[in-house]
């Protein structure tokens, strides 16, 4: 009866104490979001107010009108839905090319597939900068898509080959004998059972543009910029700073990543943690 | 086995492989290559006459030059005050979270969102919420009175690196959170009773069973919230622009200052190498004592 009643206790404390955690870590988030429902007045007003008196959804209105945002959306979105198509296509292919031949050289690309996903991004911002201009992509969604299209196979191509190498080779044995291509036993039998590991994978690239920054922030100018970069430039001038609105914006903004990253927790958990946790 | 062998004097993997290498070589290899290459010249973004080989001198002259010196300490106190605050935050809320049965998956749906979220949003959301006057922090420290009068958070240059590490920890603190929940996963209940057999306490459970359990993932952990930390540049940027008086510019700022605001790229590859260069060894020495520890456990088994 003693260890019933006190792990009863302990679960009431854990979700007490994760309750007051997770309270903790959206309070930030709460108050962005009052913030842009609240009307100007009570947002310059000191001591601040946490929740708003009245309520106007002026912001979500006007933040069109501040700047190109249907366009900047636009650009975000097709920056990043290509990129993912183009980077999964590409990752599948090479990752099936790992997991399914002996080659030569095997060992060695795929040490720099590895590699290349812990590079950080400032350190080839420079030469980066002078191949896309002398291709003349500077400021092109092609630019951007090819940017963010090698930075995102790396991620993938590790991912996808882990998960490829754990399904079993018996079903394509057999496929072979019947007469199918290389091509055809990729698309009919691994990708099929692939599917719960493509959709992360191809999240993480979609997710990898649509936030991305300093690369947006140093390539485009207005054709290709992304909201990431649109952001900046629309609200934040010297000195109106029109926080509403640029709430209001962030929000719209966040919604795919978040809806992304909630519906689809299991997945990316898995493949946060992939390798990590078994070495 | 057989899918294996029977084609291993083909060409098809390369075909497959094809696309991926080529873009790879476009916008990761050559660069790379090309940036030690530029570090070495005079590069202006605008260029006359070819380019002027100088040898050494620009990272003779980073290493002379004030701005670069104090960036890469800015870049060291912004890592080491936030890996620690995060990692102990997520430690505790992971431990948390691993007693939580039932709904899970909602407090860790709750827990992405930091994770999800761009860090351009991140930093205006906490650059409004140290907002001097109408900010939420300055607010929540008068009301609890551990300050007498607003704090200018993001103009004075102790107080802006307190603030954007405070984000900081805010955005990479899930990311910690969930890897350990998932390495306390692995941990085995037998372990515990025996511990507990044993007369251990909690304290004693969680230094000599859980601790040891998790070494790989906590290994992995800080070398990726390492790299991620130092690689940071939209976060910082939004908050800050690297000020006040440069307290905040971390070296992937002074590196898009050198480049980008000043145009000399040479400079700059210069000043990206050596971060590379830094981040590279401090991955080999990381590699190398979580596989060290490896193999010492592997040896007493």
């Amino acid at each position: 009866m003693r260890i019933k009643t006190q792990e009863k206790i302990r679960a009431y404390l854990a979700y007490g104490l994760g309750s007051v955690f997770v309270l903790a870590l959206v309070m930030p988030l709460i108050w962005v979001v009052t913030t842009s429902v609240r009307p100007l007045s009570e947002m310059t007003r000191t001591p601040p107010l946490v929740f708003p008196r009245s309520l106007t959804f002026h912001a979500y209105v006007e933040m069109w009108d501040t700047g190109p945002f249907v366009k900047y959306f636009a650009n975000s979105m097709v920056i990043s839905l290509s990129t993912a198509l183009i980077a999964l296509a590409f990752s599948i292919c090479a990752a099936y090319a790992f997991a399914r031949f002996r080659f030569r050289g095997n060992t060695l690309l795929l040490m720099v597939v590895v590699m290349s996903q812990m590079l950080p991004g400032s350190s080839i911002l420079i030469p980066l900068f002078q191949v896309i201009r002398s291709f003349g992509l500077l400021d092109t969604h092609v630019g951007m898509v090819l940017i963010y299209t090698g930075f995102a196979i790396p991620f993938c191509t590790w991912l996808l080959n882990g998960y490829f190498r754990a399904i079993p080779t018996d079903l394509e044995q057999a496929a072979l004998i019947d007469g199918c291509n290389r091509l055809q036993l990729l698309y009919r039998i691994v990708l099929p059972l692939a599917a719960p590991a493509i959709v992360a994978v191809g999240t993480f690239a979609f997710l990898l543009s649509w936030n991305e920054f300093l690369f947006a922030f140093v390539f485009t100018k207005s054709q290709a910029l992304t909201i990431p970069v649109g952001l900046r430039a629309a609200f934040l001038g010297q000195y109106v700073n029109k926080y509403d609105q640029l709430f209001a914006a962030s929000l719209i903004f966040s919604l795919p990543p978040i809806a992304l990253f909630v519906g689809l927790q299991r997945y990316f958990v898995q493949g946060l943690t992939a390798g990590a946790v078994k070495g | 086995m057989i899918i294996r062998g029977a084609l291993r004097k083909n060409l098809t993997p390369y075909y497959f492989l094809l696309p991926a290498l080529l873009v790879l070589a476009v916008v990761i290899l050559y660069p790379v290559f090309s940036n030690l290459i530029m570090s070495l010249y005079k590069v202006k973004l605008f260029r006359g006459a070819g380019d002027e080989f100088i040898g050494l001198t620009h990272y003779a002259k980073l290493f002379g030059s004030r701005t670069f010196v104090n960036s890469i300490w800015s870049s060291v106190r912004f890592t080491l005050y936030s890996l620690p605050v995060a990692f102990v935050l997520g430690l505790g809320m992971a431990l948390i979270f691993n007693e939580i049965k039932k709904y899970r998956p909602v407090f860790t749906g709750f827990l992405l969102i930091p994770w999800a979220i761009a860090p351009v949003v991140t930093g205006y959301m906490w650059r409004w919420l140290f907002h001097d006057s109408f900010g939420l922090v300055n607010h929540t420290l008068l009301s609890l009175g551990f300050i007498d009068a607003n704090v200018p958070w993001l103009a004075q240059p102790d107080a802006a690196m307190g603030a954007v590490v405070v984000a900081n920890v805010w955005r990479f603190m899930p990311y910690i959170t969930i890897m350990l929940l998932a390495g306390l996963q692995g941990v085995s209940a037998e372990l515990y009773e025996a511990a507990h057999v044993d007369g251990a306490n909690v304290f004693g459970r969680f230094l000599h069973v859980t601790l040891p359990q998790l070494k790989h993932v906590i290994g992995v952990v800080f070398l990726f919230a390492t790299i991620w930390m130092v690689n940071d540049f939209a976060l910082i940027f939004i908050m800050t622009e690297g000020g006040p008086a440069k307290a905040t510019q971390v070296v992937p700022i002074t590196v898009y200052r050198i480049a980008f605001e000043h145009l000399r790229l040479g400079k700059g590859a210069a000043a990206a190498l050596i971060l590379l260069l830094f981040l590279l060894a401090m991955s080999i020495v990381f590699i190398r004592v979580l596989f060290r520890e490896e193999r010492r456990s592997g040896d007493a088994n």
